[in-house]
């Protein structure tokens, strides 16, 4: 049975803009999940455009760079979402191209693994998935001999045996992936650098592409058809199928395990196209992280900008969406994004999509009684009873809910998508997760 | 800090916008057809018992709300709903305080002790049809001859109207005297709502199209019906009406869609949905052959109801579970 909602995808109008060089970036020295930088800059320093401003050998972190050229400002705070406040460093913009050189480096394959982590750490790159962690976190979490921690508390190192690349975004409203899966243009030979890189470093065996239907990449079919790597063709629209375990899946021929478990377990570890080319760009020239591209969604539109790490908000939100004046902003997609309180808020690396929703288009959730119609569990992509586990989480029946499953909730939102009683189904799954892991640990 | 602050709230920021109430109209919207040939056949005295089923619901349940002191909840309509659905299962001549009755007691008892919209184990209206035709058979019992009685059921005038499904029971062998197309079409003694198939399966089919009840108890039921139907006929031809004929008399039609996809009263999985009208279809035709005056359906699907909670355990396995048992 196909499950998940349909979902209109609008594909981007035209190729990415590139955004003229804003006035001034505020680059937050914590980028990833639970790791940040140490400033290798002063006030008053000039920087270069690509010239590392902060370092992370220390705990691990990805390096951050300059994204434009221009004049250290200042540091300051800025205030997160959850309510702590992060050091960034402000550079002002001279408006001028400078750039630091990039260092060709020949046969970039040579070097060990090893290396070529710490060249990937160094050129700060981020996986802008859900966790936002950064490549060289991931991999090693994959890949730790060591094992780490998992909630179910056993030591697990799994081997990585199959690399996904995803060509498009798993929010379908998101064209962040499709831009720059267009970009690649006949060029593939730094999508086969990264895919060799990767291959190199996780010793994996395969290598899938998971294309949308629709998507026509001509010089990307023909590469993998030349290098034995499998096309997985899924429906963007029927959402969430470009999701890690959905991929996964389609990878393995079997589902993976969800519940306690992070996808890469099962031997396969997901990838942005856009972190691959990222990877070749590092490996290649030592070019770091300066730019992404992201999508800007709103009801006028949806556009693809490439626009320097540290770009205001309010800059992107002037060219998604002129004149509309929102009630919702959302970093990342409308499905899985987090709702933004300000617009006064730099972009990241794991920024994929700025959304603007004014107030007529988006319902608000009101959590009425659940009447039990059996849309969302018609729906669920993981064949869950979500109606139910939304009960049991809402009369705080949480180990109820963990018997019937809620661990194996991979929160896409589809249930609350349908839900005609306006359920926070999403809140109530996370809510009944965390709160049987404070049990668990607190045991 | 005077710079504007926006919403917050938990992904997904989209939703798709359906209301329970949209749903509840749409279910409405879907009886009209049958409501309206109820009122070609049986004239438009019909309507007022449909109007004094469904005041009796509102008006118990705006009392309920404010006895409470709860926010009203008949804006949501589904008091008329209730009223809606109880009337159209009562045959067209009934007294008219019947109806009225019926929809104070299926909020009273069938709905209100049990919380808002959502809560309730057995369908209201069923609650409603069947305290009735407990409590007053004999008050129920005034089926009349529908307008187009004369050409294609039985051409007999001077009998009393009789349902076809009584009249079999009385004598099996009558079956064959009723043409399968009359009744398909709506050619039958019945109540008030349930004598057109056709019309139940065009209103079932839109509430299919328009996601507000799931396919598959609909569909178990009517394959319920239809095989013990078909085995019992073909095990005892004498005594058991063939499977079309149950099919498309008494209320199986409306059952299938209008009862046995109740939100709230059946299960929500998928193989829980198909084999609980599987089920309830099946007990329809144990309730019809072995005998029961009134209420065949509705017994059926509220005993079943009573299940609800078992069917909801067959819920399937979750992703990526059966890799990890195998
Ligand atoms: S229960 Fe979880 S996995 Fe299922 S639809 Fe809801 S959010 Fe998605
Ligand atoms: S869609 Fe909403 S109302 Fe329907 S069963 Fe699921 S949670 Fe309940």
């Amino acid at each position: 049975m196909r499950r998940g909602i349909k979902l209109p995808t609008r594909a981007p109008s035209g190729a990415a803009e590139k955004m003229v060089p804003p006035k001034q970036v505020v680059l937050l020295l914590r980028q990833e999940v639970g790791r940040s930088c140490k400033p290798v800059v002063k006030v008053g320093d000039a920087v270069k455009a690509g010239q590392q401003i902060a370092d992370g050998a220390e705990s691990g972190a990805a390096d951050l760079h300059a994204s434009i050229s221009g004049e250290v400002k200042a540091f300051t705070e800025v205030l997160l979402s959850d309510g702590t406040e992060e050091k960034a460093i402000v550079i002002e913009g001279d408006g001028g191209g400078g750039v630091q050189p990039a260092t060709k480096i020949s046969k970039p394959l040579s070097a060990e693994p090893a290396e070529l982590l710490e060249r990937i750490r160094q050129a700060g790159i981020i996986c802008a998935s859900r966790e936002a962690k950064s490549l060289c976190a991931v991999i090693d979490e994959a890949m730790s001999p060591r094992g780490y921690l998992n909630p179910t508390g056993e030591a697990i190192a799994k081997p990585i045996r199959h690399i996904a690349v995803r060509f498009c975004d798993t929010d379908p409203l998101v064209c962040s992936l499709r831009a720059v899966a267009g970009q690649i243009g006949k060029n593939t030979t730094a999508l086969k650098l990264g895919i060799d890189a990767l291959l190199k470093i996780t010793s994996a065996e395969e290598v899938h592409f998971a294309l949308d239907k629709t998507q026509e990449l001509a010089a990307v079919e023909k590469l993998a058809d030349e290098n034995d790597i499998a096309v997985h063709r899924f429906d963007a629209c029927q959402y969430p199928s470009f999701s890690d375990p959905l991929i996964a899946a389609a990878v393995l021929g079997k589902e993976p395990e969800v519940a306690y478990k992070r996808i890469h377990e099962s031997g396969v570890l997901v990838l942005d196209i856009d972190t691959v080319l990222e990877t070749a760009a590092a490996l290649k020239s030592g070019t770091p992280v300066t730019h992404k591209t992201i999508a800007a969604v709103s009801s006028t539109g949806i556009k693809a900008v490439t626009a320097p790490i540290g770009t205001s908000l309010e800059a992107i939100a002037e060219i998604a969406a002129q004149g509309l004046s929102p009630d919702k902003v959302i970093l990342g997609g409308p499905m899985q994004g987090m709702a933004h309180f300000t617009l006064d808020f730099p972009m990241s690396k794991s920024t994929t999509a700025l959304t603007l929703l004014r107030r007529e288009d988006h319902t608000k959730a009101q959590n009425d009684p659940c009447i039990c119609c059996g849309l969302c569990s018609e729906v669920c992509p993981t064949r869950l009873t979500p109606g139910m586990l939304s009960r049991l989480c809402e009369f705080k029946e949480f180990a109820q809910a963990e018997e019937a499953h809620l661990f194996s909730c991979i929160e896409c939102g589809c249930c609350a998508y349908v839900c005609p009683a306006g359920r926070s189904m999403v809140q109530f799954m996370v809510q009944g997760k965390s709160e049987r892991l404070a049990a668990r640990r607190s045991d | 800090m005077t710079e504007k602050r926006f919403i917050v709230s938990l992904s997904p920021h989209l939703r798709h916008g359906r209301t329970i109430r949209q749903m509840i109209l749409t279910t409405m919207i879907a009886l009209i057809p049958a409501v309206a040939w109820g009122v070609y056949q049986f004239g438009f005295r019909v309507l007022v018992v449909i109007i004094a089923a469904a005041l009796g619901a509102i008006i118990t349940e705006a009392t309920v709300n404010r006895v409470g002191d709860n926010p009203y909840t008949i804006k949501d309509f589904h008091a008329a709903l209730v009223g809606l659905v109880l009337a159209l299962l009562l045959p067209p001549a009934v007294p008219l305080w019947i109806p009225f009755l019926g929809g104070v007691l299926a909020i009273l008892v069938g709905k209100a002790p049990f919380g808002p919209l959502g809560s309730a184990p057995l369908a209201p209206a069923l609650v409603g049809v069947l305290i009735l035709a407990l409590s007053w058979p004999a008050e129920i019992d005034h089926y009349t001859q529908p307008r187009t009685a004369a050409e294609a059921v039985k051409a007999d005038d001077a009998a009393p109207a009789e349902p076809p499904l009584t009249a079999v029971y009385v004598d099996p062998s009558d079956a064959a005297d009723y043409c399968t197309s009359g009744l398909f079409l709506g050619n039958q003694v019945g109540a008030i709502g349930t004598i057109s198939p056709l019309l139940l399966l065009l209103g079932g089919l839109l509430l299919l199209w328009r996601k507000v009840i799931r396919w598959q108890a609909p569909v178990g039921f009517l394959i319920g019906v239809a095989v013990t139907a078909g085995i019992a006929h073909g095990i005892a031809p004498g005594s058991v009406a063939p499977a079309t004929f149950h099919l498309f008399t008494g209320a199986t039609m409306f059952g299938a869609f209008f009862l046995c996809s109740e939100w709230t009263s059946t299960p929500v999985t998928p193989w829980g949905m198909f084999l609980f009208g599987l089920f309830a279809g099946g007990v329809v035709i144990l309730f019809r052959v072995c005998g029961m005056p009134f209420g065949r359906v509705p017994w059926a699907i509220v005993l079943m109801s009573l299940a609800t909670p078992l069917f909801d355990r067959i819920a399937s396995t979750p992703f990526g579970k059966a890799a990890s048992h195998a």
